[in-house]
């Protein structure tokens, strides 16, 4: 058996007739339920002129596309920016310098924290006691 | 200019009576056509009157040059549609006549007839024949059970059918040649009883 002799069999059926009291106050029931509607159905808004409605999509896309070029770039997404960081610098500068020059470093750092509190400490001593206040 | 251009225009300017009128001349295919891919007659009812409010309120989209009739036949089938959505979400995707229906509701449910004057042996095949037709129609998907409503159950030609479901004419014949298919392992053996 092929598809023409399922058309064939189609074609000998038809939907039977909605029996007539199935459809007995069918149109007043569609009129009832217009009635539930605006009355001013027909009366639709005028439409938007097309620019407007062109306009409307293509700004959502203006600003989802500006908004998404704007954002803020995650840090580790700029590493030039990175690399300019003072922090780096000095990591960088001290990762090129032998440790025991570091160390050398690390207490020539102590001992000028030291001398600028010890004149910090004889300038004090020579200022008179209202100078200080 | 078609028959209903007149009442559409009337329908259009707000004349309820005019749309009525239009509701009169159809109501017999709107139920028809929403039986066939609902297969109860009262969803049938309530979605083909739904099809004619919503159509009613589109009134002012409706283009002159379009038909009517196909235009209210794609609601139908949109709304008839939704109505199968909301079945499926349900969990009732097939419908299946059950022995609690009453006989009444099962005649509703797609009873058909031969379109020419029966003999004896298809009077007596016919309930056969339409238990498995409608089983069958049943299990094909919504745009099929559409298409092949429209088409066969209906009498509409191709190019109506797809003007009603806003596709192209070539969609619709392969959607029939699809739902076919799906028939004829349905139906192996019964048709060839039916048609011989």
């Amino acid at each position: 058996m092929n598809e023409h002799r399922i058309e064939q069999l189609l074609r000998r059926v038809r939907t039977r007739a909605i029996p007539q009291e199935q459809l007995r106050g069918y149109t007043a029931q569609v009129r009832q339920r217009l009635g539930a509607q605006p009355s001013t159905v027909i009366s639709v808004r005028p439409a938007l002129p097309w620019w407007v409605r062109w306009l409307a999509p293509v700004g959502v896309v203006t600003v989802l596309v500006l908004a998404l070029a704007l954002r803020p770039t995650p840090l580790e997404r700029r590493p030039l920016l990175l690399a300019e960081h003072p922090l780096v610098e000095e990591m960088e500068l001290l990762s090129q310098v032998a440790p025991e020059e570091a160390l050398l470093l690390e207490e020539d750092e102590e001992l000028l924290e030291e001398d600028l509190l010890l004149e910090e400490l004889e300038t004090l001593e020579d200022m008179e006691p209202e100078q200080i206040g | 200019m078609s028959p209903d251009a007149a009442l559409v225009t009337q329908a259009q300017a707000g004349s309820q009576a005019a749309y009525c009128e239009l509701v009169e001349r159809y109501k017999a295919k709107a139920m028809s056509i929403a039986l066939g891919l609902l297969g109860n007659i009262e969803e049938a009812k309530d979605a083909s009157q739904e099809a004619f409010v919503k159509a009613y309120r589109a009134l002012a989209r409706f283009h002159a040059q379009a038909r009517f009739s196909t235009w209210l036949y794609r609601i139908i089938v949109n709304e008839c549609q939704s109505v199968l959505r909301a079945r499926q979400r349900a969990g009732r995707w097939l419908w299946r006549p059950t022995a609690a229906a009453s006989q009444d509701e099962a005649d509703d449910f797609l009873e058909l007839i031969p379109s020419e004057a029966p003999s004896s042996r298809e009077i007596a095949s016919t309930a056969e024949v339409q238990h498995e037709l409608q089983r069958a129609i049943h299990t094909l998907s919504p745009r099929q059970r559409a298409v092949v409503t429209l088409r066969y159950l209906e009498g509409l030609s191709v190019e109506d059918v797809a003007e009603a479901l806003a596709c192209a004419p070539g969609t619709v014949k392969a959607q029939l040649a699809r739902a076919l298919r799906h028939l004829r392992a349905q139906f192996d053996g019964l048709v060839e009883e039916y048609l011989s």
